[in-house]
């Protein structure tokens, strides 16, 4: 155990000595690896060992967190006694139950963690993705500006142990590769991305559909792709959008809104709507943290729940909220399992795992074949959402127009901007081609990031504003 | 000298001491070329909802990191907790070590020689520059739950406001030691207190959000907490009805945070790391007209009581003054740090910025836009038809074009006066194209971080509506 039984145990009663109602200590050591390749150099190479103790009381809306990455018991226990300060009494009133280590499931547990793997096994990774990154533009017959690879891996034990009694350790890896290409296209430059990984460790890049090689020429096909992109048409279009990494989209544009302490502090415009239509009779959005090794996925979430499949839309209608202990239990709702955090260094909050739409009926090439004139969004880069008002931006990095059903000329610089659920409603086809996003992605909120999976089978909207400069 | 201010010098030298040994233990295994980081902070957080005090988030951090070069190969462990025993040193050593030989081998890796100064006089010329508080460095909580709670009520005091997102008042403190292998040693320490507020206001079936916030390097210099919860009150009420305007193309006012995030962009190519990786529309534009004449943007690291203020980069260069684009509105040159300075083959610009456990990277310290002249109201006053930003969604300028597309809400500005809130709307333009067209630039100078604009008006930019 990370932590001595007998040290926990007191660090659990100091923490309710001056009258929390609940506390919970989590302990983390985290070892971590990472590697850039740049311009033909691994120019980086790092490694680092995160060991702390984060403290949480609550006593009903009031929480205090105090976390240390000074580890002597002399430290932690003062860490405790800073958590114990909440407001109201000076007395324990809760008597922690004695405690019992807990079985948890298994859906995210590694095969080989990294840290079990040699470094050099590790760095070849990016070597080999630059090398086919750079192969991959020759064969093209494109001129290459720039290649940069990164690989980061993470190697963590966690503890979580709480004044009703829990007991509960999890070992969680994650690997992720990076590849981005660079090509000119006549004096201006065009991007590529690539990349993936998961939880199940470096066996994930074994199969040839994940090695670096595939992500490096799925980098450098995105960015000879875009040569010759022209400037977007601005105004309202018919989109379509592409399988798998679209579902950024519906992450920002829904997800977010759904976590319930926006909803708690009514600042989402999803408050109090459950049961109500919120999106077209086609979408069906679901947060599940149980599939097997993908990025977004743990066996327990950071508070020693277990993560679900949470239905959030059926058929349109709002479902559920995503929740985390402290939330659920002033909204009077089931935990979801999904308080998570960055580190020891953050309370957890609620997040969402593995976000995704589920598939419909139609053929994706039909979808496409009906359009006569839209945009076909395949990569999306940076977005963001306003979840009061629901207004969402969002940077294509991989567009074409489609004309006559067809997919003609790349294009530059554009944008989606709307509004979540008035793009929810316009929401006319659905594929049955589901797919969840290679395993790159990670969400940031009040300041935490956490490795996230988001989805989307091939999607039909009438009507999303376009902007940009043409 | 109280016993409390002996004890942040005692930390100051304690975290010397142990970037010192770090840097030996890495001599003993074999790294000649090394340089050691160590960092010790603490922090108090306070949150307030319904009157009462909502979070409350205390932390300690003391962390350490050992960057090497062996054979010209680069290598960088970190730790946290810090090591403080012989045995835990030496095997941050031999991790930094044992990683490096993985690296490629480079003649840009080196360790600079360091300032000609000594830890004392370090010391002495972080005093002058007043980035510590000892009154802030105490972290007493009652200051952050007592603005906290005063902020909150405020806040829901005004007509209108149906709650708020995040009330939240904090103190924090921090000290950065480096020592070389060139024999450089210094230690700088800085305070931080901040309050920020934000007030919801129900809009037909959407809802407002918006916010305010301060921050000083002592909690004296913190806004007033009435005048926060009412700046965040104001600014969402004004917000209500927001609607959507045809697209066209017309001058676009940003005010001054929304110039922050444009020239946040601008410095993220003006860093050699950016230049060098050929991610950076400004690459060839040293010696060329990027501003209108007479707008300087200078970098200054020895301000007094700046947020990015240092006496020392993060390589132990001397921090000195620098003009980034001078009174010709002409691009001087990028900003460096040792390993970009030598990929480029340009002198070293001492502009290397650094935490207590990543390596050193080029980036700007204090950097203000000066030259402009009125504020916000002035420059609405003398726009006809114009959109004012107050509010952008979506990333910045693609580095490598400068191609900026990002979604926008504010103010329509017609007849020299603000007629009514607007939203989901983009901006479109080219970042490059964008600093040309900079045509009026205000004197109000935004000072609560460490890049410090004004209120700025664009002569025209792409609207995307309806």
């Amino acid at each position: 155990m990370l932590l001595d039984p007998g040290l926990l145990s007191r660090l659990v009663g100091r923490a309710l000595g001056r009258g929390g109602a609940f506390a919970e200590i989590y302990v983390q050591r985290r070892k971590s690896a990472g590697f850039a390749f740049d311009d033909g150099e691994l120019r980086d190479a790092q490694a680092s060992c995160d060991f702390g103790v984060g403290i949480r009381v609550i006593k009903g809306a009031a929480v205090t967190y105090a976390w240390s990455d000074d580890t002597s018991d002399a430290a932690l226990l003062a860490c405790a006694d800073a958590a114990a300060r909440i407001d109201g009494g000076d007395e324990p009133v809760v008597i922690a139950r004695p405690l019992a280590p807990r079985q948890r499931p298994s859906h995210a547990d590694p095969q080989r963690a990294p840290g079990d793997i040699p470094l050099e096994r590790r760095a070849t990774l990016v070597r080999r993705a630059d090398a086919a990154a750079r192969a991959a533009i020759a064969a093209f017959g494109a001129t290459l500006v720039q290649v940069a690879c990164s690989y980061a891996d993470v190697d963590e034990e966690v503890l979580i142990v709480n004044s009703e009694g829990l007991v509960l350790s999890d070992r969680r890896a994650l690997c992720r590769l990076g590849v981005e290409v660079v090509v000119d296209d006549g004096g201006q430059r065009r991007t590529g991305t690539g990349g993936g990984g998961s939880r199940i460790g470096l066996d994930h890049f074994d199969a040839r559909s994940q090695s670096p090689e595939a992500h490096a020429e799925e980098a450098a096909r995105m960015a000879v792709a875009q040569i010759g992109a022209r400037a977007t048409p601005r105004g309202d279009s018919v989109v379509v959008l592409g399988p798998a990494s679209s579902g950024v989209l519906l992450h920002e544009a829904v997800g977010h809104g759904l976590e319930a302490d926006f909803i708690r502090k009514k600042t989402s415009l999803f408050t109090a709507r459950i049961g109500q239509k919120v999106a077209s009779e086609l979408c069906s959005v679901v947060d599940d943290g149980t599939l097997p090794g993908k990025r977004g996925s743990l066996n327990v979430d950071d508070e020693g729940t277990p993560t679900e499949r949470t239905l959030l839309i059926e058929r349109g209608v709002l479902k559920a909220y995503l929740s985390d202990r402290h939330n659920a239990d002033l909204l009077g709702m089931e935990r979801t399992g999904n308080g998570r955090r960055q580190s020891f260094r953050h309370p957890p909050l609620p997040r969402m795992t593995n976000t995704f739409l589920l598939p419909g009926h139609d053929d994706p090439g039909d979808i496409l074949k009906g359009v006569k004139v839209g945009l076909y969004c395949r990569a999306f880069g940076g977005g963001q959402v306003d979840i009061a008002n629901g207004s969402f931006v969002f940077e294509v990095r991989e567009g074409y127009l489609i004309e006559d059903g067809k997919l003609t000329a790349p294009v530059k610089g554009a944008t989606l901007v709307g509004n979540g659920p008035e793009t929810l409603a316009r929401i006319t086809r659905v594929g049955h081609d589901a797919e969840l996003d290679p395993g790159v992605y990670t969400c940031g909120k009040d300041g935490q990031s956490v490795p996230v999976g988001v989805g989307l089978p091939t999607v039909r909207i009438d009507g999303i504003t376009i902007g940009g400069t043409g | 000298m109280s016993g409390r201010a002996d004890q942040w010098v005692a930390d100051q030298l304690w975290a010397e001491d142990l970037a010192m040994a770090l840097v030996d233990a890495a001599r003993k295994v074999g790294a000649a070329a090394c340089d050691a980081t160590v960092g010790l902070s603490a922090s108090l957080q306070a949150s307030a909802r319904d009157g009462a005090v909502e979070d409350v988030t205390r932390s300690q951090s003391r962390s350490a990191a050992l960057r090497v070069i062996v054979d010209g190969k680069l290598g960088l462990a970190t730790s946290s907790d810090a090591p403080t025993t012989a045995a835990d040193i030496e095997e941050l050593a031999r991790t930094a070590v044992g990683i490096a030989a993985l690296s490629s081998s480079s003649p840009h890796n080196v360790v600079l020689p360091g300032a000609q100064m000594t830890a004392n006089e370090v010391r002495e010329a972080g005093e002058a520059l007043r980035t510590w508080d000892d009154d802030t460095a105490l972290l007493d909580p009652a200051w952050p739950v007592e603005r906290a709670l005063l902020t909150e009520r405020v806040v829901r005091g005004h007509e209108g406001v149906s709650g708020v997102r995040d009330v939240s008042a904090g103190v924090r403190r921090g000290l950065f030691a480096l020592a070389t292998s060139t024999g450089f040693l210094g230690s700088m320490r800085g305070t931080t207190a901040q309050l920020s507020c934000s007030a919801v206001v129900e809009d037909g079936s959407k809802k407002q959000i918006e916010s305010w916030w301060s921050q000083a390097r002592a909690m004296k210099g913190v806004q007033d907490a009435v005048v926060v919860a009412d700046l965040a009150a104001r600014r969402a009420l004004a917000r209500r009805g927001a609607r959507r305007v045809p697209s066209q193309s017309m001058p676009v006012i940003f005010d001054p945070n929304m110039t922050r995030a444009f020239f946040g962009g601008v410095l993220a190519v003006v860093s050699g790391e950016a230049v060098a990786r050929k991610q950076s529309w400004l690459a060839d534009a040293v010696g060329a007209k990027v501003m209108p004449a007479g707008l300087v943007l200078v970098d200054d690291p020895l301000l007094r009581g700046g947020f990015g203020s240092r006496v020392f980069d993060g390589e132990g260069q001397a921090a000195e003054k620098r003009v980034i684009v001078d009174d010709g509105g002409r691009l001087t040159g990028f900003l460096l740090d040792g390993r970009s300075a030598a990929r480029l083959g340009l002198p070293n610009t001492g502009q290397a910025a650094r935490g207590s456990t990543s390596l050193p990277h080029p980036a700007p310290t204090n950097t203000t836009l000066m030259g402009g002249s009125g504020d916000l109201a002035a420059i609405v006053g003398d726009t006809a038809n114009g959109l004012l930003v107050t509010k952008l969604l979506g990333r910045g300028a693609d580095a490598t074009t400068g191609d900026l597309s990002r979604g926008a809400a504010g103010f329509f500005v017609k007849d020299g006066a603000i007629a009514f809130p607007v939203e989901d709307l983009t901006i479109a333009g080219n970042a490059r194209e964008m600093l040309l067209a900079l045509d009026r630039v205000g004197a109000d100078v935004d000072e609560r971080s460490s890049l410090r604009v004004p209120s700025v008006r664009f002569a025209a930019l792409s609207v995307g509506g309806t």
